[in-house]
């Protein structure tokens, strides 16, 4: 009857999801700031970086712009849905705007030729912080148990 | 912060440095060596990742400072883990625990688990648990001295499972538990009823998936191992101490999904496996014990747990179990030397004569502590 068992399966799915995040988004902040040598096996990394980040805006974009929760599975085992219960909470005024922000974004960043700006990376930031913000919920939780 | 996070960064390479150099200065000990060595190599990983950082030269810039600082917290809380679980399990390793991680050993073996077999201590203050991604197990300290709770073991184990082969477990049943959600949304707005239904739907999709679906997978593995043993485990469970059998309902929420609603995930697995006799006899022990208590179902309870999704999740566990090479309780083999009949074979006494029961299981378990190479 321990919650143990079920958050740290939680608290697993929220970290992988932040430490994705983040090690993309540094890498692709790295690019803009001109803070990585240059070479194919960079821009291949940045390339990768911008497509997991791609994938995870647009499942997030997904779960978040049905009416209902989620409708295509593949994005909701991406990310958990605590995390959408958030970002629809924090959002709750401007949804409508937030999704096709997102949906944009997602665009951009899988297209290697479409360049980032500032404002899609203040984004992805916003993102980063509420994953990161819903994982450290779930650790307090699971320590607390 | 500029300054501030890499003095934090250094405090935890020492820390992680610490935790390395205790788990490498334990004794040599066969049972929890695998462990020792995978928080050893967990909190050595974290070391190298955060000295990498430290290295970085873009280390301070403040527009990584954001994600810098995301990423200390991942690290210092996985620190916090291994300090917190795998080394106090292998540190503090007691004779308790051996006597339970031989009995998962021999278990694991008998049912032909796919992975390393848990480590397990006897020193929870809530009841069984798991923390499946360093496969250790947790129990009330008396476990050792009793067969009828261990079917609970072999839920923690279908955490480990599903953890590991959550495909093979689930199939596409994501898809089907969302599209059970459109409908009733669907429902809801056909029906006009109040809009605030539809939040509540969302809710209920989130607990489903992030947090019901897990405890319903592993009570249907522990069901597919182990048998209506697990059934009447459950029922034992909650006569001691479950707070209600209808929470929560919709608009409701907890970790645990309902101890009904689970019952009948139970009963399910044993239909798919060809034992509805035996899913009767549990669920009939199951409706005696609601008519005792008395409590009436809540409003809104029967959407929360469709029996067609609890049998189609049934269906996919069962599958996956048999994908997966385990073997079900319906092929165990003699109690005298097989785990899983000798438990099924104590809660058969155990109902049919619980005057005798205790001799009997004292009896059994002094043979089952000296088949496993330690004494009663």
């Amino acid at each position: 009857m321990s919650d143990v068992s079920v958050l740290s399966h939680e608290y697993k799915a929220s970290s992988e999801l932040s430490r994705a995040i983040n090690h993309a988004l540094i890498l692709v902040k790295k690019q803009q700031l001109g803070l990585l040598g240059a070479g194919p096996a960079t821009d291949e990394a940045v390339v990768r970086a911008r497509r997991d980040l791609s994938e995870i805006v647009a499942a997030v974009a997904v779960l978040l712009g049905a009416e209902t929760p989620a409708r295509e599975a593949a994005a909701a085992s991406r990310v958990p849905g605590v995390l959408v219960a958030r970002l629809r909470s924090e959002r709750r005024g401007d949804l409508d705007w937030y999704l096709e922000d997102l949906t944009r974004l997602a665009g951009v960043l899988a297209d290697p030729a479409r360049a980032v700006s500032a404002d899609d990376l203040a984004l992805l930031d916003q993102l980063a912080a509420a994953a990161d913000a819903e994982t450290s919920a779930v650790f307090r939780k699971l320590m607390r148990t | 912060m500029e300054e501030f996070l890499p003095g934090l960064l250094r405090q935890l390479a020492r820390r992680c440095a610490s935790l390395r150099d205790r788990l490498a200065a334990l004794p040599a000990d066969p049972e929890v060596r695998d462990h020792a060595i995978g928080a050893y190599q967990a909190v050595e990983t974290i070391r190298r990742e955060v000295e990498q950082l430290l290295a970085d030269p873009s280390l301070g810039v403040l527009a990584l400072l954001p994600n810098h600082l995301q990423l200390y917290k991942r690290w210092s809380e996985l620190a916090m883990l291994v300090e917190s679980y795998p080394l106090p399990f292998v540190e503090r390793f007691a004779d308790p625990d051996r006597r339970l991680t031989r009995l998962a050993r021999r278990l694991t073996q008998q049912v032909a688990w796919p992975h390393a077999p848990p480590l397990v201590a006897a020193f929870s203050t809530q009841y069984y648990w798991t923390l499946a991604a360093f496969d250790l197990v947790c129990t009330p300290a008396a476990e050792t001295m009793t067969l009828l709770g261990l079917p609970d073991l072999c839920h923690e184990l279908g955490h480990i499972l599903l953890l590991r082969d959550e495909v093979v477990l689930l199939g596409d049943f994501l898809q089907e538990l969302i599209s059970y959600v459109d409908a009733e949304q669907r429902r809801v707005a056909a029906q006009q009823r109040p809009r605030e239904y539809m939040a509540l739907y969302d809710h209920l999709f989130v607990q489903w998936r992030d947090r019901w679906l897990r405890e319903f997978v592993s009570d249907m593995v522990a069901t597919f191992l182990v048998g209506p043993a697990f059934g009447w485990q459950h029922v034992r469970l909650c006569a001691g101490q479950s707070q209600s059998a209808f929470h929560p309902t919709l608009g409701e929420g907890a970790e645990h999904p309902a101890d009904e609603a689970r019952l009948r995930g139970i009963v399910a697995v044993l239909a798919v496996m060809g034992q509805g006799d035996a899913g009767t006899a549990v669920a009939d022990l199951w409706q005696h014990f609601l008519r005792v208590k008395g409590e009436p179902v809540a409003p809104d309870y029967g959407v929360c747990y469709p029996p067609t999704l609890l049998e189609s999740l049934a269906g996919r566990v069962v599958a996956g179990c048999r994908t997966l090479g385990l073997r079900g309780f319906d092929a165990a083999g003699d109690p005298a030397d097989d785990v899983v009949a000798l438990i099924n074979e104590a809660w058969r006494r155990f109902l049919s004569d619980p005057a005798a029961f205790a001799a009997w299981e004292s009896l059994r378990i002094d043979e089952l502590w000296r088949a496993l190479g330690l004494p009663p």
